[in-house]
């Protein structure tokens, strides 16, 4: 470090942080334990929120956690990546040097991002499919040990008696759920995959920066390439087949796992004589075709009005003028005749439309009777 | 070789305004009043299940094409999003266009609409709406503004029912559900959605939500939040964050029966594209669309990609087609100041052409 033209500066660097630690512990050092942190600032951040959050509204508490999450993740990684880049640049005599430090540098953040791949996914979809009940994955084995003894216990054991049917519903429980595990470990090793190769990435990014004489101008600027390689990295692989198969298969086995579990939620709720999903969603599905079944015919009244209204105010066509005496009485007769036929003709499309009135009422009524 | 070097007073100056923003914002955040949803003032004019049909009221005195507009947004998220604050609201854009607007709010599905399929949606909801308007109106047809999958339905009604719609235009609106850029439909292939759908019944909004934070999930999880601190002094800037926030995380349930089917016949069949599409008893055939189509897509929307509106072209029966490209996000066109400028009087101007 002493030999380093540039040391000077990251001395200065080191002993800002040092100094910054040092005035928040002295002004704080009865309300905390005197223990280094790992990352000042990020510390310097904790205990701020510890002593604003006193004055905070409980409802700006769950987004101002999540803005120091932030800020602790963005100034954790600004530190750390300050570490490599000091670390690489002492020791360098030239470019590869430099990128062969670099390299072994940010070994240790690979390791480090692997460790903390994101369980989000798992997290989100399985609170989803929780929604205040028991998770299915409650009944998941957290360890493979403990699948192993679980599947010797239950699978191996033939269902006999009464309650046979149960006992190889929960042995297929224990089938699904091994089956989750085995899908859930592939999606989260494609995740560990993409953390993996953004660092590869935004070493890269690094070192052609530096090739180019180009400077991070902050430590925002630094968190902001790296999410530009995580993201150029992301979108490409989740396009791929094997990262599509990888989700479809978690995906899949986590309903089918939540599918069998809500038969025997199912089942219990029924043996206590309670409603269960399943009754339910007979009942909604019956009651959602009637109301299709009634729309229809509503519309269709309604078009049939409309017809009877039309026929109704339909005005009888006006008679043509009679030349002769003998003309004019077979004209008249002509007319009555048609209006005759007319009338007729609108009383039988009544009685009709009213039998089929009638019909479709009794129909809906004896539908009715029988369910 | 000059030497990699972050400056030690800019580092300093950097995490001390980070927390100046901080201490800031939490005064900001304790102070803001509550988030409204919708600004322009509206009436609700049909009531039916959970659907809510408003017509929207007019500040301007410009005069009204008489033939009103419904807008039909998508399932998935909350309507307000078209009218989400004072300065950037597309329907006081539409209102000030001359147009007559009525949006369909489709409500909070709960479990015990989940046997409600696409059919119950688009010729049951959808068409009673129309024949509100049509009958308050006295009009035989009336205008049609679908978006995004509000546009897919809007398309399919059009198709069955084209006797009814003068003029449809389509945002950001999915066609072709399997362009090479679609993440959503990659992740959708290999989803037995049957299962699902019998497993769960309703899809929770929660189950939305974090799919579409997973096509950008560093910048929608993690730096958007950094960014909001830069915002956090700026009390006005502060409140609009949280307006977008508020809808974004704002997500009905959809019911079972039509996710089912959307996802199906749309996503994993591409039935537009593939042909032999059902709606109920109904075929729906693009051919029919043969009123005038004008159709909005954005550039950089990594929703509904340009080339999955785009594909409409070819699909459709009308000769009066014309689309309109937006440079922006699938939001950004309604919510940024340039769509506003430009998006809503486009649509009237276009409208007030067709009567």
């Amino acid at each position: 470090m002493q030999n380093s033209p540039y040391s000077s500066l990251f001395d200065q660097w080191q002993n800002y942080q040092k100094s910054y630690m040092d005035t928040w512990q002295s002004m704080t050092a009865n309300a905390m334990p005197t223990m280094q942190p790992a990352n000042p600032w990020s510390a310097a951040m904790e205990n701020w929120w510890k002593a604003a959050s006193n004055n905070a509204q409980p409802q700006t508490n769950d987004i101002f956690s999540m803005l120091l999450d932030q800020g602790k993740t963005f100034f954790d990684l600004s530190s750390q990546l300050n570490t490599t880049l000091v670390d690489a640049f002492n020791t360098q005599d030239s470019a590869d040097d430099f990128e062969n430090m670099v390299s072994k540098s940010f070994e240790g953040l690979k390791d480090t991002l692997s460790a903390s791949a994101s369980t989000a996914p798992m997290e989100f979809l399985e609170r989803m499919v929780g929604q205040g009940w028991s998770s299915s994955t409650d009944f998941v084995p957290k360890s493979i040990e403990q699948l192993q003894s679980l599947s010797e216990k239950m699978i191996s054991m033939p269902g006999v008696g009464l309650s046979r049917e149960k006992q190889e519903r929960f042995q297929r429980l224990a089938i699904l759920a091994a089956n989750y595990n085995k899908a859930t470990g592939e999606y989260l090793k494609a995740h560990n995959d993409i953390s993996t190769q953004s660092v590869d990435l935004l070493q890269q990014r690094f070192v052609e920066m530096y090739k180019r004489k180009e400077q991070p101008e902050s430590c925002r600027a630094i968190y902001d390439i790296w999410v530009d390689c995580y993201e150029e990295v992301y979108a490409e692989e989740v396009m791929k087949p094997d990262y599509n198969s990888a989700y479809g298969d978690m995906v899949n086995a986590l309903m089918a796992l939540t599918k069998a579990h809500r038969e025997i939620q199912d089942e219990t709720l029924e043996t206590l004589g309670m409603p269960s999903r399943r009754e339910m969603d007979t009942l909604l599905q019956r009651f959602q075709q009637e109301r299709r079944e009634k729309s229809k015919m509503r519309a269709e009244i309604e078009t049939l009005k409309a017809q009877v209204e039309a026929l109704a105010n339909a005005k009888p066509a006006p008679a043509a003028k009679a030349k002769t005496p003998a003309a004019k009485t077979r004209t008249t007769k002509a007319t009555a005749a048609k209006s005759n036929t007319s009338a007729a003709k609108a009383t039988a499309k009544r009685r009709t439309t009213t039998r089929k009135k009638t019909t479709t009422v009794s129909k809906s009524t004896s539908a009715k009777a029988a369910k | 070789m000059e030497a990699f070097k972050l400056n030690p007073d800019k580092t300093t100056e950097e995490i001390q305004q980070f927390n100046s923003n901080l201490a800031k914002g939490l005064k900001n955040l304790s102070e803001l009043d509550e988030i409204e949803s919708g600004v322009t003032p509206k009436e609700a004019v049909y009531h039916e299940d959970k659907l809510v049909l408003y017509r929207y009221k007019s500040a301007s005195n410009k005069a009204k094409n008489s033939v009103p507009l419904l807008i039909v947004y998508a399932l998935v998220n909350r309507p307000y999003m078209t009218d989400i604050q004072e300065d950037r609201s597309t329907v006081k854009g539409l209102l000030d266009a001359g147009q007559d607007v009525y949006l369909i709010d489709w409500g909070y599905p709960d479990q015990a609409d989940k046997f409600l399929d696409l059919d119950d949606y688009i010729n049951g909801y959808i068409d009673r709406c129309v024949d509100v308007i049509r009958k308050q109106h006295g009009q035989e047809k009336i205008n049609l503004l679908g978006i995004c999958q509000g546009g897919t339905f809007s398309l399919c009604y059009s198709a069955m029912h084209p006797e009814k719609v003068a003029n449809l235009i389509t945002m950001v609106t999915p066609v072709d559900f399997k362009t090479p850029d679609n993440m959503l439909s990659r992740w959708l292939q290999n989803v037995d959605v049957d299962q699902m759908v019998d497993a769960l019944g309703n899809l929770s909004g929660e189950f939305l939500n974090q799919t579409f934070l997973s096509l950008k999930p560093m910048r929608l999880t993690g730096q958007k939040y950094l960014d909001m601190v830069d915002i956090l002094a700026n009390e006005k800037q502060v409140k609009n964050f949280m307006r977008m926030e508020k809808w974004i995380f704002d997500s009905p349930d959809q019911a079972g029966q039509a996710y089912r089917e959307f996802c199906k016949n749309f996503f994993q069949q591409n039935r537009f594209i593939e042909g032999d599409l059902r709606i109920g008893e109904q075929t729906v055939d693009l051919k029919n669309v043969t009123m005038p189509v004008l159709n909005i897509y954005a550039t950089l929307d990594h929703l509904v990609p340009p080339d999955a509106s785009k594909a409409l072209k070819k699909l459709v029966g009308t000769k009066d087609y014309r689309e309109i490209e937006f440079p922006g996000g699938h939001i950004g066109i309604y919510v940024s100041g340039r769509a506003q400028k430009e998006i809503p009087p486009a649509i009237g101007k276009w409208l007030d052409a067709r009567p």
